[in-house]
């Protein structure tokens, strides 16, 4: 796997992107009140920001419940609120560190999301995403080709991205959803 | 309850790294650029983190871009099909089959996504030139052809080739003449060309309807000229009415389509109705006249895999 700086956030989008739905949840539940989750998440990608290289992680998943996991830490001690930290233990007792069969098979269907994704977008973004990211177009250039303001091709373009991220954010938080609640989601679907 | 909004709500932060990312997205930017970046990421670390996953966010979209999935879920539109090609933008190429439109609303418009429902037919009546229609020709040697009770006054101000429509629809064979701009105004809706083929016709108090056969046109709305659009051959637009700007669009953020329907069922007496909650669940993205809820219903039935039926006052989304 090609680790250069230039590739993390390729790696990134590849291998922590996908779980953020699932370590979103997880820090929601867990830490309740005591943390904002989103900022978490930042200061996590933050974090991970500073890697010079990938090479090292053997297992990203883990990787980023770790650093998320730190980062809500600190957190709480920042803002000095009265809230214990759960134990190690506690903590690895919420995940299964081996990758299961279904986590292997998500790279591909990654894609298939994030394409469905942005197929549900109009068909202003995925032009401005063409001519931007597969023909290589400056923002001006694109504007012109599609006979629209720049501030359209800007704007599709923070459309696009947003809604991919909204999407990793969310998927996932399902696994974290408990079986009493699994059972309201079932019988909710099923008087549809 | 695990819907976007629930989970992932509305981060300012996030839609500012969401636009660096798009800003930077071309590699190089200038140095101005660079500077204003570094400023604010260093402003606060979560910039730093949220720009980092935006980045990340849009190598997804690269690689996801190409690598197009073969396979789509059932109830989301595929992205090629012909039949989808219904929105927002004039394309260089024209096909007759094809009928774009634009639906743009004063300061908001260059920052809204354009999602239009799709229209087999023109819905504005036949072309003009195609029914017993009025040719006029006019001082500068273009040909105006008015449709019945169109009415235009023509005049030649400011070096700019002027035509007021006062009235109805009329199409335009414009002579050649880069000097002298040709501007057709309907109401508050400016539409100019150099040499082309186009038509106007006007709609409501104020605004136009455009269709641009040859050439391209530039539209825009009175004071707004900055933010026109360019319409090439194939492509329609419909500018302001008369209505205030709130009132006349529905502007949707990822909304629900039940709570979208909800909107336009408090303005139209045509009242949409979903029959599967299903349906309403999924969120949608978009500008429609608020007055149109037939053309956001075919959209959102776009979305979802699902289709329209017509029950007297009523417009029924459900699955198919």
């Amino acid at each position: 796997m090609d680790t250069s700086p230039d590739n993390i956030p390729r790696w990134v989008a590849r291998e922590i992107l996908p779980h953020e739905g699932r370590v979103r949840a997880w820090l929601t539940r867990r830490w309740r009140g005591a943390i904002n989750t989103d900022d978490v998440i930042q200061e996590a990608y933050c974090r991970l920001s500073s890697l010079k290289s990938v090479e090292h992680i053997e297992n990203p998943l883990a990787y980023f419940r770790r650093t998320a996991h730190a980062a809500a830490a600190d957190a709480t001690q920042d803002s000095k609120k009265n809230f214990a930290p759960m134990t190690e233990t506690s903590f690895f007792e919420v995940w299964d560190e081996s990758p299961s069969v279904d986590r292997c098979m998500e790279g591909k269907q990654e894609l298939d999301r994030v394409g469905r994704a942005l197929s549900g977008l109009s068909e202003t973004v995925r032009r401005v995403i063409e001519l931007r990211r597969i023909e290589g177009l400056s923002q001006k250039e694109t504007a012109r080709q599609l006979g629209v303001s720049e501030n359209v091709v800007e704007n599709s373009m923070v459309r696009g991205i947003r809604r991919v991220l909204a999407l990793m954010a969310e998927q996932d938080a399902d696994d974290e959803i408990t079986n009493e609640q699994e059972d309201a989601r079932v019988g909710k679907l099923g008087s549809v | 309850m695990r819907g976007l909004a629930s989970l992932v709500p509305y981060n300012p932060i996030d839609e500012q790294a969401a636009r660096w990312a798009a800003r930077t997205a071309g590699g190089d930017p200038s140095a101005e650029m660079a500077a204003a970046l570094e400023s604010w990421l260093s402003e606060d670390r979560r910039h730093r983190g949220a720009y980092f996953r935006a980045c990340a966010g849009l190598a997804a979209i690269d690689e996801s871009t190409r690598n197009p999935p073969l396979a789509h879920n059932a109830a989301m539109p595929p992205a090629s099909s012909n039949d989808n090609e219904d929105v927002g933008i004039a394309t260089t190429e024209a096909s007759p089959r094809r009928r774009f439109a634009f639906v743009i609303g004063g300061t908001l418009a260059a920052s809204v996504a354009l999602i239009l429902g799709s229209m087999t037919s023109s819905p504005f009546g036949p072309q003009p030139g195609t029914q017993a229609a009025h040719r006029l020709n006019l001082a500068d040697g273009s040909v105006a052809t008015l449709a019945k009770n169109a009415r235009i006054e023509f005049g030649l101000t400011d070096g700019t080739r002027k035509v007021m429509l006062l009235n109805g629809e009329a199409a335009f064979q414009v002579a050649k003449d880069a000097a002298h701009p040709f501007v057709v105004q309907s109401g508050d809706v400016f539409a100019q060309a150099t040499g082309t083929i186009y038509s106007v016709r006007r709609v409501g108090e104020s605004g136009a309807f455009v269709r641009v056969d040859e050439g391209s046109v530039l539209v825009w709305s009175r004071g707004q000229k900055d933010q026109a659009v360019l319409l090439r051959a194939g492509g329609t637009l419909t500018l302001g009415t008369a209505r205030p700007a709130e009132m006349a669009q529905i502007n949707l953020d990822d909304v629900n389509i039940a709570d979208a329907a909800a909107q336009f069922n408090q303005v139209n007496h045509t009242q949409i109705v979903i029959a599967d909650r299903a349906i309403g669940e999924v969120k949608i993205i978009g500008l429609f006249e608020a007055d149109d809820p037939e053309q956001f219903a075919k959209s959102a039935a776009l979305a979802t895999g699902s289709k329209v039926e017509y029950i007297k006052n009523k417009i029924v989304i459900k699955m198919k």
